[in-house]
């Protein structure tokens, strides 16, 4: 029977070195996967997870359990890849490349037993998904990612994003909308519905 | 139920976050209206396309650097922790170093403040300090050239000092706060040397009749003088009657009375305690209403500021208050020895004496700097541990 993660937290607080390396293993591929869908650059992506757990380090010694461990740790991913990419709006050091071009550095945890051909089209797929969410606006990518990929609570989100849970569900709202309308464009899904402009529904 | 509306629900309807009325209503508004139907299964798909994102996992070479990159960190601790017992006495010693410095600190400031304070004010004319003792002015120099009526420097010895000046100053608050004067006399008497001991005793008596209490005593005898310094502290109403009756036991060689007006001080003091203790009621408010480990931290950190606040300025009124309510007179009794060295005709002797004496001071002086070194000795030490200490903790 595996250890709860506050279980851990309490065993680090009490000096278990290995309690916190039990920690790193368990999360180190979500924080990664959050940090790389945000700023789309897999080194930068690994900084973010050292930041993070170099963060935790120091910070769980005072960590009361207000949140979850795992709400904690989104939430220093996320604001250490906001700071990341507003630095970047400012300094307008653009060196993205998208995450689907490094692939081959990536593991793919769950890789299937399909067939090569099969697999080739559902890379691809995932490629253009990716891509799609790319162009989401950060606080709009980072709600979807939340939401869809790590299968956060609203109320979880709210504490990660340091928002009100109205402002997640309405920004959640735009966000999927936004994207529907991307992945649209990029034939992704079937057209033929209407967009969702403002008063050009039927009523 | 309106379209607009509707799509704005459909994102939480997906994920089940609607409560039961929006969600019978916008069920409602689905069954007759194709286009959000539609939209819905779009937003669906949208989702779906999403969650059926492959897993992405670290790559096990920057996993690996973080990982050791991280058990250096821990390591670091650990080391930190092995050298705890260590560590701990030098974060004492450091502490304690910087107690002892501030203990020094507030020891010195105290002493400045206290000697501002009983510092004679000749000049105070205005401040309804002296009273009847003023006229014990006599014994310095007159402030003859003084005729300026907004300072009526009265120096004849019988006229009761300016009855009005008492009143004038503080007509302004005088009514609205209680005033507050610290009263101080020195006073310097001689003594026939035969009933210096029983002149000392009768000091005593005196100030314990009056409520009062010695505070300071010392007796020092040279070659020519015997003489006994005492700080006396008596209740200010008894101050005036003490001190006339102190005079009597022997012949005034020295006199100063003066009285130094708080009263603007101590209100100053009580406002700032009152904001500061309203400050304080409103970050515990606070307290109870953040919810972040951050910010509970600032809130805490900003509240023992307040209350270290509070603290020093509680001791600043009780300080002010306990010399107000004491005065103090600080007593001289002298009394003159038949000395032998007056005889000295001799030159030569004379001058030997006066090396020998010069010798004896610097030897004096050495032991004095030697012990003073030994009493500093422990703070040195601690001060070096610290030092070593924090500079150990740099490098780190």
């Amino acid at each position: 029977m595996p250890l709860s993660d506050e279980n851990l937290v309490l065993r680090f607080q009490a000096g278990d070195q290995d309690a916190f390396e039990e920690l790193f293993l368990r999360y180190r591929d979500k924080a990664y996967a959050l940090a790389l869908r945000m700023l789309r650059h897999p080194d930068m992506a690994a900084d973010v997870v050292q930041e993070t757990f170099l963060r935790l380090c120091k910070g769980l010694r005072r960590f009361r359990g207000e949140a979850s461990f795992s709400t904690y740790l989104y939430r220093v991913v996320s604001n250490l890849c906001m700071d990341e990419i507003r630095r970047r709006q400012r300094g307008q050091q653009v060196s993205m490349s998208v995450s689907g071009e490094e692939g081959g550095r990536q593991r793919e945890i769950a890789g299937g037993l399909s067939d090569p051909e099969e697999e080739l089209v559902r890379k691809e797929y995932a490629r253009r998904v990716e891509e799609a969410l790319g162009r989401l606006p950060e606080d709009y990518r980072l709600a979807v990612v939340l939401r869809d990929v790590h299968g956060l609570s609203y109320e979880e989100m709210a504490a990660v994003m340091q928002c009100p849970l109205g402002t997640v569900k309405s920004r959640l709202s735009r966000a999927r909308g936004m994207l529907r309308d991307i992945l649209t464009e990029m034939e992704l899904l079937p057209p033929g519905h209407v967009k969702t402009g403002e008063g050009r529904e039927t009523r | 139920m309106t379209c607009d509306r509707a799509r704005e629900l459909l994102s939480g309807y997906l994920d089940g976050e609607l409560d039961p009325a929006e969600r019978q209503e916008l069920e409602r508004h689905l069954a007759e209206c194709p286009g959000c139907s539609e939209e819905l299964k779009a937003l669906r798909k949208t989702v779906d396309l999403v969650r059926a994102l492959p897993r992405v996992g670290m790559p096990a070479a920057a996993a690996d650097k973080v990982r050791d990159r991280l058990r250096n960190e821990l390591r670091g601790r650990n080391v930190l922790r092995k050298l705890s017992g260590w560590w701990a006495g030098a974060r004492l010693a450091s502490r304690a170093a910087v107690a002892v410095v501030v203990v020094l600190l507030v020891a010195v400031g105290f002493g400045t403040v206290y000697s501002l304070i009983a510092q004679p004010k000749m000049e105070v004319a205005g401040e309804p300090a002296g009273i009847e003792e003023m006229r014990l002015r006599q014994t310095g120099a007159e402030p003859a050239g003084k005729g300026d009526e907004a300072v009526p420097q009265q120096a004849s010895p019988s006229a009761s000092v300016f009855p009005d000046a008492r009143r004038r100053p503080v007509t302004g608050y005088s009514t609205l706060f209680e005033q507050k004067i610290i009263k101080t006399a020195e006073l310097e008497l001689e003594v026939d040397p035969a009933r210096i001991d029983e002149a000392q005793r009768q000091v005593v008596a005196l100030v314990e009749g009056a409520g009062g209490f010695v505070q300071d005593f010392s007796t020092w005898t040279g070659e020519d003088r015997k003489e006994i310094s005492v700080v006396l502290r008596v209740p200010a109403e008894r101050f005036g009657d003490l001190l006339a009756r102190l005079e009597e036991l022997g012949t005034t060689k020295f006199k100063r009375v003066s009285g130094q007006d708080v009263t603007g001080e101590y209100v100053d003091v009580e406002a700032r305690l009152r904001a500061l203790r309203q400050q304080e009621e409103r970050l515990l408010q606070i307290l109870t209403m953040v919810k972040t480990v951050d910010e509970v931290l600032k809130v805490e950190m900003e509240l023992g500021r307040i209350r270290q606040e509070i603290e020093m300025w509680t001791g600043r009124l009780r300080m002010l208050d306990n010399l107000v309510e004491l005065s103090t007179i600080r007593l001289k009794l002298i009394a003159a020895l038949p000395g032998p060295l007056t005889e000295g005709s001799d030159l030569l002797r004379r001058l030997w004496q006066a090396f020998l004496a010069t010798v004896r001071y610097l030897g004096r002086l050495g032991v004095r700097l030697l012990v003073f070194l030994a009493g500093a000795l422990p703070v040195i030490i601690l001060v070096v541990a610290a030092w070593g200490g924090y500079r150990y903790w740099r490098r780190r």
